[in-house]
This record gives C-alpha cells, sequence and structure tokens, in this order.
C-alpha cells in the first residue's frame, strides 16, 4: 500500500486536544483517486450543526460537552442501535458496544477545499481508507481493546471500525483502517 | 442558645411518660430520617463516583514515600525544611469551572515550581517547559483512570476535569518527573487571571528581555522598561508566535524577568498588608485554584519574607528542546530532570 504524503511547512503548534487533534489526514493510493482535486481529507473540530442526523448531532453533541456527560448506553439508545442484536465490526467480528466506553470526543473526517466542508464525496457516501492520529491511541495497551465509532452525519447509521498492530503505531497514535464514510467519529476502549 | 431555651420549657410542660414517648418516637424519627439522608446522600455519591476513578496524587505514598527518595539506588531523606508550591498558568478564559467530564479540560502553558527552603532562606524558582516529555496519568471520558504514559507535561492538567482533579493530576506528573518529590501546594490559574494576579502587587515593571515580541508589539521591544498593567499584561506573558520553532522558550524568559520582579513586589505588599493581600487573593476565587488555606497562606507568606530569590534563582531543567513530530519537546538530560541551571547557565542544583 502506498500512501499519499501531505507535510506542513509551519513551525510545530502548540499541543491542543488531548484526544483527537486537528490534521490533514494521509489517505491511501485508491482513496486519493477518488478525492476530487483540488480537495483533501482533515480531521477537524466536530460541527453538530452540519450533520442531517439529528440523533449524530445529538450524540456528538453531549460527548464533546465538557459540561455533560453521556454513557456508551445512553449513545447507543440515541442512535437506536439494538443491543439485544447481534453486532458486528467493519472488518465482520462481532462487538458488544456496551462493554467500551469512549476514550476521545468526537471530531470530523471531512473532505474540504479549505474553505468549504463536505460530509461525501461527490454527493455520495463513500468509504475511505486513511490514517488519523489520535493522542488517545498513543501507547495504549492493546490495540485489539480499541475501536474506532464513526457515526454517518446523513443516516445517523453506527460503524465500529478495529485496528490491528500491522495498521497501527503507538509512538504517534496512528492508526490506518477504512472509513465506512466521511463524518464523526471517536475512538473507544474496552472499559476493564 | 435562644432556641435551646425554648426547647427546654416546651419539654418541661410536658407530663413524665407522654414526654418520654414523644422523646422516643422523635429520636426514632429523627434517626431514620437521618439514616434515609445519609443512605441516600452515600447512594448519590457511589452513583457519581461510579464510573470517576480519581487516582492522581493518590499513587503517591503520602507518608513513608514522602519521607525517603531513591535517586540512582542511593536513599535519601527528604528535607522537610522545605516547601514547594506548584504554579500552573491554564489556556483557557473566563472563569475556572469543573466539568462534569475528564480530558476536555485546557491545557497547562507555564509550569513552575517554587522552592523554599527555610533553613538557607533561599527561594529557588523552577521553569517547568510544558513540552516536557513525561509520565502522565491519562482517564476516559467518564474519568476511568488509564494509567500513566509519556507526553506532554502539558497535558496532565487537560487529562482532568479542569478541577481539582487537573490540579492533583498536575502535581502528580510534575512529582514523578522532579523523582517523586513532595509537593505541597499548587496555584492554578488562567488567562483571565492575569490581570488579578498583576494588580495584586499593583503592576510590575519589567525590561523586555527578548524581540520575541516586537514584531507584533513595538513597544514591548528587546531592553524596554514597561510597567505591565491590564492593557499588555496578558500579551508578555502568553503570546508567543507559534510559526517560530521553540518559542515557548523566549516566553519562560519573559517569565523569569516578570517573576524575578514580581516576588520583589509581593514580598513588600505582604509586609505591608498581609490580611489586605489575602482579601484580594480570596475575591479572585472563580480565577484561582488552589489548596492553600488562609492558615497555610500566612506560613507561607512569613515564609517568603524570609527567603532571598535573585534572577539566577530562577533555574530550569537541563535538557533538550526538540522539534517534534507534531509539536516542539523537550527532553530532561538526566532521567529525573535532576540537575537545574539558571538563564546564565550558573548551577541550582544537580
Amino acid at each position: 500500500m502506498s500512501l499519499g504524503m501531505v507535510s506542513s511547512v509551519m513551525a510545530n503548534p502548540s499541543i491542543q486536544d488531548a484526544t483527537i487533534e486537528k490534521q490533514d489526514v494521509v489517505v491511501a493510493e485508491e482513496t486519493a483517486q477518488i478525492i476530487p482535486e483540488g480537495k483533501k481529507l482533515v480531521v477537524m473540530e466536530a460541527a453538530p450543526d452540519k450533520y442531517e442526523s439529528k440523533e449524530a448531532a445529538e450524540v456528538v453533541t453531549k460527548l464533546n460537552d465538557p459540561k455533560t456527560t453521556i454513557t456508551m448506553k445512553e449513545m447507543l439508545d440515541i442512535l437506536k442501535v439494538d443491543t439485544t442484536k447481534e453486532i458486528k465490526t467493519e472488518s465482520g467480528n462481532v462487538i458488544n458496544p456496551s462493554e467500551y466506553e469512549p476514550i476521545s470526543k468526537f471530531a470530523d473526517l471531512v473532505l474540504t477545499d479549505g474553505t468549504t466542508v463536505e460530509y461525501d464525496i461527490n454527493g455520495e457516501v463513500k468509504a475511505v481508507k486513511a490514517t488519523v492520529k489520535a493522542e488517545a491511541l498513543k501507547d495504549v495497551k492493546d490495540i485489539k481493546d480499541c475501536v474506532l465509532m464513526q457515526i454517518d452525519p446523513k443516516a445517523g447509521e453506527v460503524y465500529f471500525i478495529e485496528s490491528d498492530e500491522e495498521s497501527y503505531v503507538p509512538e504517534t497514535g496512528e492508526v490506518t483502517v477504512t472509513f465506512p464514510c466521511l463524518g464523526p467519529f471517536c475512538v473507544l476502549e474496552k472499559a476493564e | 442558645m435562644a432556641m435551646e431555651k425554648t426547647e427546654r420549657e416546651r419539654t418541661r410542660k410536658m407530663p413524665g411518660k407522654r414526654r418520654n414517648k414523644k422523646l422516643i418516637f422523635g429520636c426514632i424519627a429523627a434517626g431514620i430520617l437521618m439514616a434515609a439522608v445519609l443512605g441516600n446522600l452515600a447512594y448519590r455519591t457511589h452513583k457519581a463516583q461510579e464510573n470517576r476513578h480519581v487516582t492522581a496524587g493518590n499513587s503517591i505514598d503520602m507518608k513513608s514515600g514522602y519521607r525517603n527518595i531513591t535517586y540512582n539506588g542511593k536513599e535519601y531523606q527528604y528535607n522537610s525544611l522545605i516547601t514547594t508550591i506548584l504554579y500552573a498558568g491554564i489556556d483557557s478564559e473566563g472563569k475556572m469551572e469543573t466539568n462534569a467530564g475528564y480530558t476536555q479540560a485546557a491545557r497547562a502553558d507555564s509550569i513552575s515550581l517554587a522552592v523554599l527552603d527555610k533553613k538557607h532562606k533561599k527561594m529557588t524558582v523552577i521553569a517547568l517547559s510544558r513540552d516536557t516529555m513525561t509520565e502522565v496519568r491519562r482517564y476516559s471520558m467518564s474519568g476511568k483512570d488509564r494509567g500513566m504514559y509519556v507526553t506532554h507535561l502539558g497535558y496532565a492538567y487537560t487529562y482532568g476535569d479542569g478541577g481539582e482533579v487537573s490540579c492533583e493530576n498536575l502535581r502528580e506528573a510534575v512529582s514523578k518527573l522532579l523523582g517523586g518529590i513532595p509537593i505541597n501546594e499548587y496555584a492554578v490559574t488562567n488567562q483571565s487571571s492575569m490581570t488579578y494576579i498583576n494588580d495584586l502587587v499593583g503592576g510590575v515593571t519589567v525590561k523586555v528581555p527578548n524581540d520575541d515580541l516586537s514584531d507584533r508589539y513595538p513597544e514591548l521591544s528587546a531592553g524596554a522598561m514597561v510597567t505591565l498593567d491590564d492593557t499588555n499584561i496578558r500579551d508578555y506573558l502568553h503570546y508567543r508566535d507559534t510559526a517560530k520553532d521553540l518559542s515557548n522558550e523566549g516566553r519562560i524568559k519573559r517569565h523569569q524577568v516578570y517573576i524575578t520582579a514580581y516576588v520583589e513586589q509581593l514580598k513588600q505588599q505582604l509586609q505591608d498588608d498581609m490580611d489586605g493581600t489575602w482579601k484580594k487573593l480570596e475575591s479572585m476565587e472563580d480565577y484561582l485554584q488552589t489548596s492553600i488555606t488562609k492558615n497555610k497562606y500566612i506560613s507561607l507568606a512569613k515564609l517568603l519574607e524570609t527567603v532571598e530569590f535573585t534572577a539566577d534563582d530562577y533555574c530550569r531543567p537541563e535538557g533538550q528542546n526538540v522539534v517534534g513530530e507534531d509539536h516542539d519537546e523537550e527532553v530532561c538530560s538526566n532521567p529525573l530532570c535532576g540537575s537545574y541551571v539558571s538563564w546564565n547557565g550558573k548551577l541550582c542544583y544537580g
């Protein structure tokens, strides 16, 4: 797999968010081919007011608001995830999301030309393979205990994305995964 | 007292057995009510704490560990005549309020440790870069302890709740960075506190030490004598050009000049009006988080009056600044940041 690199000419900024910082995203070659010219994938602060799904907006707003708390169960309830049925990750493994809890707030994976922000690619929901960096994922005990939870900002659909040792860099907290859509994602860790 | 008398008068009017019965029923009712209230309180406290396993500060043995420190395989007895106060300036605006959740508090921008040596009548301030790479305890969003990992010291406050847990988390990280030394007290402020702190001593006059601010604030060019007040204190203490590598270094140098002048004025102010100074501190309650109570304040103020402090006593750990992949990083040359130099290269401790 070859990855398209994006580098910054600016000096290092101050430390920002302790969970997922704003960043330009490194994408896989197959994803680079579907990204329109002049646009790039970035991770930015979540903007729930731009989501079409009210449920997605509510969950993201609540988790990201430092003045409120929300449990995993409450998030799943709002998102209408039926936990009585078998839930699978994007890799096809069975997961019980109730056993996990958020270790980061939500950030948005979006397409931008530097001015406007889009939650789809040419009007379509498309999967993207990308490397994202999260402080929350640095030096975790076992990457298998962590999953990314992504919500489709249009339909409110919920996805659980696994990572593995091969696609994980503990020193930087980088994971290379396939996101089923653009939109908000956070990091979950299995509660002991 | 007036209420007690009325109660006694009322009971005196009751006939013997009936009075006793009423008393017994009253006691039982009060007991049940008390049990219900305490039970409810305990339940609510338990529920509130259920997801919050706050361990910062608890990981250090406050008894034996604070008397002995093992360093390079040798055991040292802690000098109880030394008092340490952690100061941190937080990168936030407005009132300093505790959050409901964790990991979303602001970053500690400016971190220093005042070391007051009662025996040698000396004070040293150790300035720690918030980019110092060290062990920090982190939490989940709901407050579950995720253990320690190596990151920027400035994140230690962020991982807490923006209140006491954040302060304790930073205290723990600084203590561990410095080999487990006890940190007796802490005081944390934010950007909105700067004017209060400066006003506490009636403003401070400094000689600007570098040109880091000259492009943006020409009046704050190197060598200029400036009296810092509400209009410029934040520019002087907080601003840094993030487009310049390692610009935090220049800011620490400005802090050194400010603190040296500030301590002199504070000592004078305490001599003149110790009570009035405490009242001013109390008035900035929304912009100050501290473990210092009034009793502790009085003893610390008296200790501060006796110690000497010069610009040479403003020290930093010997180490190396490096441009990391995403942010600047500082790595101590000594594993426990155990040797310190002043800005003119003089060895403070080693």
